[in-house]
């Protein structure tokens, strides 16, 4: 062991001490080695004379009441070395890791994207199906009218190349013609009553549906504005004695967040009440074109 | 000689060496050196607590080879400190001498 070699390793164990004693000790060995060199000693035995570097330390320490082996202990737990650890590494691989959060993010913020898309889709296919499935009620009436106008215009043109006919081939087969539509006015007026009825039922049915849903949702958007009310009450009293120094910091947040949670609950309501209103004023417009026609 | 004894005497020793003149480290070791064989890595933590306790005052002076030495004075208190010791080891040894003979009178 060299002088340089045995002033490093006696500071590493006098890390505790402040760098002004720390340089003081040193200066002291230093002295001592030039001298017993001086005195015609070598180096390596100089530094022998000094016995265990560890327990001169312990006696150094010692003369601080500082606890010989504190040092030790608390080397044992330390922190990585700073020049043994690069920088640019760890700012590497810190890069790396946020690209890769970055991308995870974005893939599964696609996936969650996607899936509301789906969502959106059946959804609107299924309220289309529903919608179909109403209409096509309303409609089918309507196309058997249409059916109806077309015999029946159909007929009136019959009838009008029958009387043509008539003309040409005489009287018998018109007089049979004409019952048969008669009896065909017959049917017809039955089935326009019939029509009616069923269409009447089936608004009827809609609108009973539409104010029973209403009616839901109006009593839950009630009820959740009702709790909106007592949460932002509740948030004002704690505000007041917040300050007071009472602990209500954790019931405060639990008020704010049910406050939130209750407004958007009845705003949700509310919406939810206006878009099957729309869709009751599409009925009627529907509705208005079958009285219209 | 008992490495146990060696610690106990060596503080003494050291003060009174400091007494008598002035000295820088290496002058002292050497100095203690002469009356008992020690490690002479153990004195320099010693005068260090000396200085702590404030029995010892340091000061820089040139030397005519190297560096500065850093000199050893004894303060008043050290003074004390060493008359108090002194008296200490005296009655310490007469003592354990005294009851020394006193085991050889049995004999």
């Amino acid at each position: 062991m060299n002088k340089e070699t045995f002033l490093e390793e006696l500071r590493e164990h006098l890390q505790i001490l402040e760098d002004q004693e720390q340089r003081d000790i040193m200066e002291e060995y230093a002295q001592h080695i030039d001298m017993k060199i001086q005195k015609g000693l070598s180096e390596e035995e100089a530094i022998r004379d000094f016995g265990s570097v560890k327990e001169l330390a312990a006696e150094i320490l010692e003369a601080y009441h500082v606890k010989p082996g504190f040092h030790n202990r608390k080397t044992s737990v330390k922190m990585p070395d700073l020049k043994q650890v690069k920088i640019l590494d760890g700012k590497e691989a810190l890069e790396r890791g946020s690209c890769w959060i970055k991308d995870k993010l974005k893939r599964t913020g696609q996936a969650i994207g996607k899936g509301f898309q789906w969502i959106g889709k059946k959804w609107k296919s299924l309220m289309e199906w529903i919608k179909n499935l109403f209409s096509r009620k309303i409609e089918m009436p309507l196309e058997n009218t249409e059916n109806f106008q077309t015999d029946k215009e159909k007929e009136s043109s019959n009838e009008i190349s029958t009387n043509i006919n008539n003309m040409r081939q005489g009287t018998i087969i018109d007089a049979g013609k004409r019952e048969r539509i008669h009896t065909g006015g017959f049917f017809d007026t039955v089935r326009r009553g019939i029509v009616s009825l069923w269409k009447l039922f089936i608004s009827f049915c809609i609108w009973w549906l539409v104010f029973l849903w209403n009616c839901g949702w109006l009593m839950f958007s009630v009820f959740c504005g009702f709790f909106t009310l007592i949460m932002l009450a509740g948030c004002g009293a704690i505000l007041v004695l917040l300050p007071q120094g009472y602990p209500l910091l954790g019931i405060l947040l639990l008020s704010l967040g049910g406050m939130c949670c209750f407004g958007a609950l009845t705003c949700g309501a509310f919406t939810l009440m206006i878009r099957k209103k729309r869709e009751e004023s599409v009925t009627d417009k529907v509705d208005g074109e079958v009285q219209y026609e | 000689m008992n490495p146990q004894f060696k610690k106990g005497v060596l503080e003494l020793i050291v003060l009174e060496s400091v007494r008598k003149k002035d000295m820088y480290g290496y002058e002292l070791v050497e100095e203690v050196s002469e009356v008992i064989d020690v490690n002479e890595g153990t004195i320099y933590p010693l005068l260090k607590r000396l200085t702590n306790e404030h029995y010892f005052e340091t000061y820089l002076r040139e030397s005519s080879e190297g560096p500065p030495r850093k000199y050893y004075h004894l303060t008043a208190a050290g003074i004390l400190y060493r008359d108090s010791m002194a008296a200490e080891w005296e009655e310490f040894q007469e003592r354990v001498s005294r009851f020394l003979k006193e085991g050889k009178g049995h004999e």
